[in-house]
């Protein structure tokens, strides 16, 4: 026994001191890797310019092409065309086309880290691939639907720069038919970053919606609303279908806080009305209802500012005083008898500074 | 006769405690191995840009409780208004503080007194008053209530934070500048996350400038100096181990992010603990396992917050007896993730490790002394090879130790002098032969005074953050 627990413990030792010694390589080859880097970037350097007249060469291409496929001539090749002034990089980067579509021959069977890295430096040299559909246009689209994150969202990024509604259709549409759990925020904020037609975008994701999963119709409905598309008919339709989902019906209550459309104040009401069924549908109502003042609105509101939910009586004191000027806030202060609205309306009040 | 069965005990304790120390040789080991492996992984993806990068993240509310920190509130407010992020909130509870930090705070950020509904969602002390103001665009809202304990402090933050992410923290702690971003990162990546912990770090030693460290260096006084080699073998080898299967039972209350609606479903943090980290992380796994909810809870290396460790070996001690406290308090409020199989991973190896190797450690080293006397005094004590084992297991520990430390230099891309490298080897050693020493005396005495001491919050000496 006091042999066994000896051995095992001399066999932890050796261990350890093999981690530790990798440990500290690590701390000096960083330093090493810095300065080689730096080698390979010169070396780099002085093959384009010596190659300079015959790029478009067989041979140049083969040997550029065998010194790409190793990751450290790469990492090297991307820090020198960051160096580059932007018109440069464009000519030269386009000049290699034909490069880039045989060495992604080779990335796309390296493990998914490295790809990242290749789709990342794609993304940020969107001319590359943009012009017409290819086998870097297909390898992007492929590659939204991989388990690693990091390559979809490079993957996603790359067809945004590219500013092709088909490419972002079609990726979309893989992911939905997939069910890839990819967060809506991202997908909002990436498509935001679209740099095409957001308008031809949207029609685009509009006609798609219904195809679409949950997830994929939250973000497309936000995007809808920062950028203020005009679709109130067909989100109207969703928001009305108690068959939709909880989360879908939400973001469309807040596309119409942001885009007016007369039919929905009826339906806003309603939630209102309904808030003890569903308190979460009357507190967002509450809010989206800032943007459909009249009489009306203001009578329901003050109802709800007596609501038993914090939520729904907070976003109805936001809304009132959103959009009314200080007489008349301080009437309506005047007509309430409860507390707890009071003291919401006047908490609303201060906050935006309509005290008098 | 006596003398025989006496040998044979001793005989057995002896196979016990070499069991025992296997057992927790082979649990340093894996997570020292895991954590390099790790913490490699990690910057290679970085380098890599295996990232999620993005201007906007989720909204999130800070919470910062402050019982008598008039030392170091001010600056500790001032460092998060250096997050290189867009949408947060800052919350500071004082929870009736005798000193001038209630004071302090108003004047310095120029807060005026507000009379703000909120939703009392989890009941806590009076609220006296609360006041609001804003900074770089950064809104300050400062409670002030009656004193009722850290967790009734981030009860109070709860009920008026405005986002669905809290962040909770200690009013001595800073944080790194893209710490932030880097605890919240995984939410995006992950659908199923409800909780980050960050990695702690002592900034005793070290100048902070606008959320970065412009200087590090090892701490002149050895007790700190021990520490910081402790929290590196703690924060960068067991977490990240435990973190590979969701088995974390604990988020440092000075650095955790947490969904706010599964912290109101469990009703925020319990305030019959001193220990109220560990038992909000545990509630928070057995609510989720108990309601098959589909759930993690990560740990998050990258994410960087610096907090001052004690520097006088009372405080020192005082700070032990009360997570000792809090772990004795939280493991018996859960015994039900012992052995039980319906926890998986989280009964027979978190909850395992931090009841032998935690809990009852202090208890078995003082039983395994008393074993060696007794077996010296019988005359059956093997002394070579107890004195090889021994010397064995130490520098099987001071190996781990600088393992850790020299992955987390690896993994910050700090930079150390000659002397610090040498002083780090030297510290690993001393930190194992005195600093475990006096952590096994705090921690038995910890029973002394326990029904007077089990709720108390003993304040620790800070000095002004280095900033």
């Amino acid at each position: 026994m006091n042999r066994i627990a000896e051995n095992i413990l001399y066999l932890y030792l050796i261990v350890f001191l093999s981690v530790l010694g990798f440990d500290i390589a690590c701390i000096f080859v960083r330093k090493w890797n810095e300065k080689h880097l730096e080698n390979l970037k010169n070396n780099l350097l002085r093959f384009l310019s010596q190659n300079k007249k015959n790029i478009r060469s067989l041979k140049f291409q083969k040997q550029f092409i065998k010194k790409l496929k190793k990751m450290n001539y790469f990492i090297a090749f991307t820090n020198i065309v960051e160096n580059m002034d932007k018109q440069e990089k464009e000519v030269f980067l386009r000049s290699l086309k034909y490069t880039f579509l045989k060495i992604l021959k080779h990335y796309q069977n390296e493990e998914s880290i490295r790809q990242t890295y290749f789709v990342h430096f794609l993304a940020e040299n969107s001319f590359i691939y943009k012009d017409n559909k290819n086998a870097l246009i297909n390898y992007l689209i492929k590659c939204t639907t991989t388990t690693s994150i990091y390559l979809r969202e490079n993957a996603l990024h790359a067809l945004y720069q590219s500013g092709r509604v088909e490419y972002i259709k079609e990726a979309f549409s893989k992911m939905n038919y997939l069910n890839i759990a990819h967060h809506h925020k991202l997908l909002t904020d990436g498509l935001l970053k679209f740099k095409g037609n957001s308008k031809e975008l949207a029609n685009c994701l509009l006609l798609e919606l219904k195809d679409y999963n949950e997830n994929y119709q939250i973000a497309c409905i936000n995007y809808f609303s920062y950028k203020k598309i005009e679709c109130q008919e067909i989100l109207f339709q969703y928001l009305t279908n108690k068959k939709e989902k909880k989360e879908v019906r939400l973001a469309c209550l807040r596309y119409f806080k942001n885009i007016y459309y007369q039919p929905v104040e009826k339906v806003l009401y309603d939630f209102l009305e309904d808030e003890k069924q569903n308190w979460e549908y009357a507190a967002i109502a509450a809010s989206t209802l800032s943007n459909y003042q009249n009489k009306e609105t203001v009578k329901r509101l003050i109802t709800s500012l007596k609501s038993y939910n914090w939520y729904v009586r907070n976003n109805a004191a936001m809304s009132i005083t959103n959009a009314n000027d200080i007489e008349i806030l301080q009437t309506i202060l005047q007509k309430i008898d409860d507390q707890y609205a009071k003291d919401a309306l006047l908490y609303q009040m201060r906050l935006q500074r309509k005290l008098g | 006769m006596a003398l025989e069965i006496t040998k044979l005990i001793l005989k057995y304790v002896s196979y016990f405690f070499i069991v025992y120390m296997l057992f927790y040789s082979t649990f340093l080991f894996f997570s020292a191995i895991m954590g390099s492996i790790r913490l490699f992984k990690n910057r290679y993806k970085d380098i890599m840009h295996n990232k999620i990068k993005h201007d906007y993240y989720v909204p999130v509310s800070i919470l910062v409780p402050a019982y008598n920190e008039e030392k170091v509130i001010i600056s500790s407010i001032k460092s998060l208004l250096y997050l290189d992020y867009k949408l947060y909130e800052i919350i500071v509870i004082n929870d009736g503080s005798s000193d001038s930090t209630l004071e302090k705070v108003i004047k310095e950020f120029n807060l005026t007194k507000i009379d703000k509904p909120y939703k009392r969602q989890i009941k806590t002390q009076k609220v006296r008053g609360i006041y609001e103001g804003t900074c770089k665009n950064v809104t300050i809202t400062l409670i002030d209530k009656e004193n009722g304990g850290k967790s009734d402090s981030l009860n109070a933050g709860i009920n008026l934070s405005r986002y669905p992410y809290f962040l909770a923290m200690d009013a001595d702690s800073i944080l790194q500048k893209d710490s932030l971003e880097q605890l919240v990162r995984p939410i995006l990546e992950e659908e199923n996350i409800i909780a980050c912990g960050g990695f702690i770090r002592l900034s005793n030693a070290v100048t902070i400038e606008k959320g970065e460290v412009t200087h590090y260096a090892l701490p002149k006084n050895a007790l700190v100096c021990m520490q910081v080699i402790e929290y590196d073998r703690s924060f960068l080898a067991s977490r990240i181990l435990l973190d590979e299967y969701n088995g974390n039972l604990i988020i440092s209350g000075a650095f955790g992010l947490f969904q706010k609606e599964i912290v109101l479903s469990i009703g925020g943090y319990d305030k019959n603990t001193v220990g109220e980290d560990f038992e909000l992380v545990s509630k928070l796994h057995v609510f989720c396992q108990k309601n098959g909810i589909d759930y993690r809870i990560r740990y998050i290396p990258e994410a960087i917050c610096w907090t001052q460790a004690p520097s006088t070996l009372k405080d020192l001690i005082k700070q032990r007896k009360r997570w000792y406290t809090g772990l004795v308090q939280c493991m018996y409020k859960y015994k039900e993730m012992f052995f039980n199989y319906h926890y998986g991973f989280l009964s027979f190896i978190s909850f395992f490790y931090y009841l032998f190797f935690e809990l009852l450690a202090p208890f078995i080293e003082i039983f395994g002394l008393i074993s060696t006397i007794l077996a010296l005094y019988f005359g059956i004590l093997n002394v070579p090879f107890m004195i090889l084992f021994y010397l064995l297991y130490t520098a099987f520990g001071c190996i781990m130790s600088l393992t850790t430390f020299f992955s987390r230099i690896h993994l910050a891309n700090n930079k150390l002098s000659f002397w610090d490298i040498c002083k780090a080897g030297l510290v690993c050693l001393f930190e194992i032969v005195i600093l475990r020493t006096i952590l096994m005396v705090a921690r038995l005495t910890t029973f002394f005074g326990y029904k007077k001491k089990r709720m108390r919050w003993d304040k620790i000496n800070r000095t002004e953050l280095n900033l």
